[in-house]
């Protein structure tokens, strides 16, 4: 029972870390947005290519678009846009994108492994395993049985991460933190859920 | 150093670190989080409480002093459906999207399946949200 930390110990370290990963890189931790992103890389590449470009031709982009406003509105406009525009904005560059390539997003989630591996090998926990757990096992039969339903849960994982815009930890730790009703919404909704169906397992079948 | 170079850097520790802390709470042992789930044991679920409540003073705290916001999660029709699709699987498999990097560290190997279930789903969504919805997802806010 006294393998893991106390419950108390494991929440400072676990917060200590949520805002130890804003400060860093200035973004909020979430792993199924990790997830979206290592996978989107095609588009991603499109994406920066695209930007690439605009950035280097900035006279082109600006030509384009005025003879665009032209055609579509008249030249009776641009005073008018003219007076609205604010000074600062004005003579404003196309910058480069710069966000975090996926690369970046996929040495994150490879890194865990490593991480899991570590905490394994010095705690004295790191064994080659085929099974999952004995509670697991044990509603489950293991087997074919156990796998299959390893996938359904893995994908419904998957899918339902991506809909809901969140996982434990862009909603959960991230979202809640930063006080998003949204998120609040979505945590507790996922969290009852698996009580729901993690106590109907204990009741019907262990 | 670049930006480029740094950020990779940066990710690998941080990946590392959230590694090794969620292993030392029990989040990628099954028993654990299914005796959190089946409420025979509160303590992983009053560590990421906590987790939450001190993250939330920094952040707000940060939020009335500098200009670093709280940041904002988009609502839509997804959020709901998707957290109890989310929940349910969660509380099959064992593992949410990191959980899952995690178990493969300490050895077990039939998290491959897992991940591959993952995969396949988040790989599905995509398509179906290209497809069939127009709603705006901002997942993990990147």
């Amino acid at each position: 029972m006294n393998e893991y930390l106390t419950w108390w110990v494991g929440g400072i370290a676990l917060g200590v870390f949520t805002i130890l990963f804003r400060l860093l890189t200035s973004r909020t931790l979430g792993v199924s947005g990790s997830w979206k992103k290592m996978l989107a890389w095609r588009e991603e590449r499109l994406q920066d290519k695209t930007a690439t470009t605009m950035a280097s031709n900035q006279g082109d982009v600006a030509s384009a678009l005025m003879a665009e406003t032209l055609a579509e509105f008249g030249a009776d406009v641009l005073p008018q846009v003219e007076a609205n525009v604010p000074a600062t904005h004005k003579h404003q560059k196309i910058a480069e994108a710069k966000n975090i390539p996926w690369t970046a997003h996929m040495v994150f989630l490879l890194s865990m492994v490593l991480g899991g591996f570590l905490w394994a090998m010095f705690t004295g926990h790191f064994s080659i395993q085929t099974e999952l757990s004995s509670i697991y096992n044990q509603w489950t039969g293991g087997g074919l049985t156990g796998g299959l339903l390893l996938l359904m849960g893995g994908f419904m994982v998957g899918l339902g991460t991506q809909m809901a815009g969140g996982c434990s930890s862009g909603h959960g730790l991230s979202g809640c933190s930063n006080l998003a009703p949204t998120s609040f919404a979505a945590t507790a909704t996922y969290f009852m859920t698996a009580v729901i169906v993690s106590v109907i397992i204990k009741v019907m079948i262990l | 150093m670049s930006f480029k170079f740094r950020i990779h850097i940066i990710y690998g520790l941080l990946g590392t670190v959230m590694g090794i802390t969620l292993s030392a709470i029990g989040f990628a042992d099954y028993n654990e989080v299914f005796k959190m789930f089946s409420l025979q044991d509160g303590r992983m679920l009053f560590a990421f409480a906590l987790a939450v409540a001190i993250a939330a003073i920094f952040f707000t705290m940060v939020h009335f002093t500098t200009n670093i916001k709280l940041e904002k999660k988009v609502f839509h029709q997804g959020t709901i459906p998707g957290s109890i699709i989310f929940g349910y699987g969660w509380a099959l498999c064992g593992a949410c999207p990191s959980i899952v990097f995690i178990q493969l560290g300490q050895g077990k190997l039939v998290a491959f399946i897992t991940l591959f279930g993952i995969f396949l789903g988040v790989r599905s969504y995509n398509y179906i949200h290209a497809r069939f919805f127009s709603w705006d997802t901002g997942t993990c806010g990147i």
